[in-house]
């Protein structure tokens, strides 16, 4: 009777959010943001799947063969030893909100609990093996890739529970990790050792212009072998049932896997672990992840409590610098990781070029500072999201307060731009100083070395990334449900399709309003060079008319988002009637 | 001029569906207007519409003599609408909150303003917490805390005493009425009908969006009970909602 009802609650969600979604088609904007993703997809994957079957490549599987299962064994392996080092051993299983409220009082035994994760999971994992068939263009493989990820699924469940069990018997997070360690460096060794052993590496020295498939044939030979043999069974099972060589060979796995979802869910059951409590809290820790990867809660981690403001803000005065105050706080108070990470990977990308171009390593540096200038100012407005983009699950808060929508835009966008502003002069004054430090010959580059050139990348530079701070709040003012989607809306083909074509037009219109200046331009420097050719100060004086037009165009456009914003309705959805 | 707050005919439509259907009513300087009705009457769509988060689709509403179409900023800056579901930054500490505000609504001496109000609201000790740090109730009273310091003409409630215990209850019904005797005007949508009948002069009851009764608690009681003795706030309410056709009762 309760397997009925949690087939029931299975079935119907996943009907009901297909016909939700169905319906949402009738509305302009999903239909034409889901026909803009259905065409992503269908160029990205399926097109570029099908012509390549067509121009008569082998299917994945074959291609890979034997070699290709055993290397996804050895990773099934590794992920499988590798679960049981996971520092979480409260035993917190994953369930919603709703699933907590309905399950965790009803008479509904533990293992029927189990039952019910295991069932809720299939259609997810149903629709992931679909997908992945298709990408790999081999028909009839996705039934294995579905029974691969749920009996994977049955395990990583059962691991949850042993490493929980663990820890009551005395084996905490330290011991397990040390345990998981030595077993993958045995791992390791006994691996390296069975290829050192078998023909590959003398096959490798020895052979030349051998064929591919008898070559990955060798290849993978060292794998049939014991003790290594041994331990890849399990893992086999699952590598197969993805990749199988042979349709028997698929057959043969279904069936292994079959009696070993048995196996692993009968031990499960058998743990004798209360999950309930601890899965109220892993549940709850899953959805503050999953709102703030939506959108929901664009505020991130307060990963720095106690930081103080960076400057004190003043009884009265203009509104747009409170904006600008509390923008700033939240900047000094959330952790920019990412921004950091993005920085650091990009630097060092850089660096490693440069190196070999430069061995100079002071001149180096600087005109790495100065790529990251330019890399700043194009995607800072993209990673720097402290403005509008922070507060949009506060709007109905903003549209309350006493302050024009022109004044609320100019002092949300000050913050990022603020921030922008600084990192443009730091990284450019550190770029100019260090390649004259260098005395690095730079050729026609030698204008780099001039105070011009900061001051002309500077006004060009802080603009530009207004302009585009502009758009990415424009988003928020113009489509706010689509900058801000519901959990269940932020995945699928609709949201990619939202997300490729806010992309498009966010380009589209920093193009088009860059077209007047770059036009222009072009007398500018015509009437500078004829005034005052020779002077060092010509770029920076023919910079200015497109600058200026510039700053109208960013001026206007603030009047145009505030008078937008003054006139936004911030839940045009039915659901908020009170 | 005594009117704080007028509201003629708005209407709130989304798409198709209407929402506040042709609502007028008036509060005066020092009254308290209880706004109440069954669920989805469209109580919180007439309040957000006060406070200038939803433009009305048609009608007009005037704050202290302000058109909120017209000069919202003005109409704003002398109203405080405190939501029932607080929404707080959550990077600001209690104290950066009220700072904040203070800045927005270009209140003088907000600084000598901040301690009375959080000892008045039980906040003192937690002035320097992030919202995380804070209860559901204790969010609620830093909200409330924000819509007092600039001491508005206006105050509108969403379901004041959500999330409180019996003392801050106690202690918000004090700070409304103290605040109406002072000369605020107060519009407060609750389901508790017993804080209606005991705080609010005068009432609005909707249903559906339209208005069903206006007037002061004591004649609409009057009103239901025909001369038949007394009634209840709750037994009026109940009737005059029982009916879908909403003959009005205005009193």
């Amino acid at each position: 009777m309760v397997l009925r009802a949690f087939l029931f609650v299975t079935l119907h969600s996943v009907r009901n959010r297909f016909l939700h979604q169905l319906r949402r088609l009738r509305q302009p904007r999903y239909l034409v943001s889901a026909i803009v993703g259905l065409g992503y997809f269908y160029w990205v994957y399926f097109k570029r799947t099908f012509a390549a079957g067509a121009a008569g490549h082998l299917p994945l599987a074959r291609q890979v063969g034997d070699l290709g299962v055993g290397i996804i064994s050895l990773g099934v392996l590794a992920m499988m030893v590798l679960a049981w080092a996971l520092p979480s051993d409260s035993g917190g299983l994953v369930f919603s909100e709703a699933e907590i409220q309905f399950f965790f009082p009803a008479p509904v035994s533990r293992r029927q609990l189990l039952l019910y994760k295991l069932l809720r999971s299939q259609p997810q994992l149903f629709i992931t093996a679909g997908i992945m068939t298709l990408l790999g263009a081999v028909r009839g493989r996705g039934i294995g890739t579905w029974i691969a990820f749920s009996v994977m699924g049955i395990y990583m469940m059962m691991v949850s529970l042993g490493r929980a069990r663990l820890r009551r018997a005395g084996f905490g997070f330290v011991p397990r990790l040390i345990a998981v360690l030595l077993v993958c460096a045995g791992l390791t060794l006994l691996v390296a050792a069975q290829f050192e052993r078998g023909p590959m590496i003398d096959t490798f020295r020895s052979t030349t212009g051998m064929h591919l498939g008898p070559l990955l044939k060798l290849m993978a030979e060292p794998l049939h072998h014991a003790p290594l043999s041994v331990l890849l069974f399990v893992p086999r099972l699952f590598a197969t049932a993805v990749v199988p060589p042979e349709p028997m060979d698929l057959a043969i796995s279904i069936l292994g896997l079959a009696v070993l979802a048995v196996v692993l869910f009968f031990i499960t059951t058998r743990f004798d672990v209360a999950f309930e409590e601890a899965s109220i809290v892993q549940s709850a820790k899953m959805k503050q992840r999953l709102e703030r990867r939506t959108g929901r809660n664009r505020s991130g981690t307060v990963a720095f409590p106690r930081a103080r403001p960076l400057f004190q803000l003043a009884e009265t005065g203009r509104p747009e610098i409170a904006i600008l105050w509390k923008n700033l706080i939240a900047v000094v108070r959330r952790s920019p990781i990412r921004l950091l990470i993005a920085m650091v990977f990009f630097g060092l990308t850089i660096s490693i070029v440069v190196q070999r171009m430069y061995p100079n390593a002071v001149a180096t540096c600087g005109l790495i500072a100065l790529a990251m200038a330019g890399f700043f100012a194009l995607l800072g407005p993209v990673l720097l999201r402290n403005d509008l983009r922070l507060d949009i699950s506060r709007l109905e808060i903003l549209k309350s307060l006493p302050i024009s929508g022109e004044a609320l835009i100019a002092g949300e966008i000050a913050a990022p731009l603020a921030m922008i502003a600084s990192g443009e002069i730091i990284l450019l004054v550190t770029g100019v100083a260090l390649l004259r430090i260098s005395a690095v010959a730079l050729g026609p580059l030698r204008v780099l070395l001039t105070p011009e050139f900061v001051v002309t990348a500077l006004i060009l530079a802080i603009p530009i990334s207004a302009m585009q701070l502009l758009i990415q709040n424009a988003a928020v003012v113009l489509l706010p449900a689509w900058a801000n989607p519901p959990k269940e809306e932020a995945q699928g083909i609709p949201a990619t399709g939202q997300r490729l074509l806010m992309l498009i037009a966010h380009l589209v219109v920093l193009t088009v309003c860059l077209i007047p200046p770059a036009i222009l331009l072009l007398p500018s420097v015509w009437i500078a060079t004829k005034y005052f050719g020779g002077s060092s100060a010509l770029i920076a004086l023919a910079a200015l008319p497109p600058v200026a037009v510039l700053v109208a165009e960013i001026w206007m456009a603030i009047r145009l988002l505030g008078d937008q914003f003054d006139q936004i309705d911030v839940s045009s959805d039915v659901e908020a009637v009170g | 001029m005594d009117i704080a707050v007028e509201v003629h005919h708005l209407t709130k439509q989304y798409g198709t569906f209407t929402a506040v259907d042709d609502l007028s009513f008036e509060v005066k300087k020092g009254e308290v207007l209880g706004l109440v009705g069954p669920n989805g009457a469209g109580k919180t769509t007439t309040l957000r519409a006060l406070a200038g988060i939803h433009p009305p689709s048609d009608g007009q509403i005037r704050i202290c003599g302000y058109d909120l179409r017209d000069k919202p900023v003005e109409a704003k800056r002398s109203i405080a609408f405190m939501p029932d579901e607080p929404r707080l930054f959550e990077y600001l500490t209690v104290r950066e909150h009220l700072q904040f505000v203070g800045r927005l609504y270009q209140v003088p001496g907000v600084e000598a303003k901040v301690e009375p109000l959080l000892a008045e609201l039980e906040l003192t000790d937690r002035r320097d917490a992030l919202p995380n740090e804070l209860s559901r109730g204790m969010k609620q009273k830093l909200m409330i805390a924000c819509g007092f310091l600039h001491d508005p003409q206006v105050l509108v409630f969403d379901e004041p005493l959500t999330g409180l215990d019996p003392l801050g209850i106690r202690r918000m019904k004090e700070s409304i009425t103290r605040r109406a005797q002072d000369g605020a005007a107060v519009i407060l949508s609750s389901h508790l009908l017993h804080l209606v009948e005991e705080l609010c002069d005068t009432l609005v009851i909707i249903q559906k969006g339209k208005l069903v009764a206006y007037g002061t608690v004591e004649t609409l009681k009057w009103q239901i009970a025909q001369g038949k003795g007394d009634v209840s706030l709750e037994d009026a309410f109940l009737r005059i909602t029982a009916t879908d056709d909403a003959n009005a009762h205005t009193g």
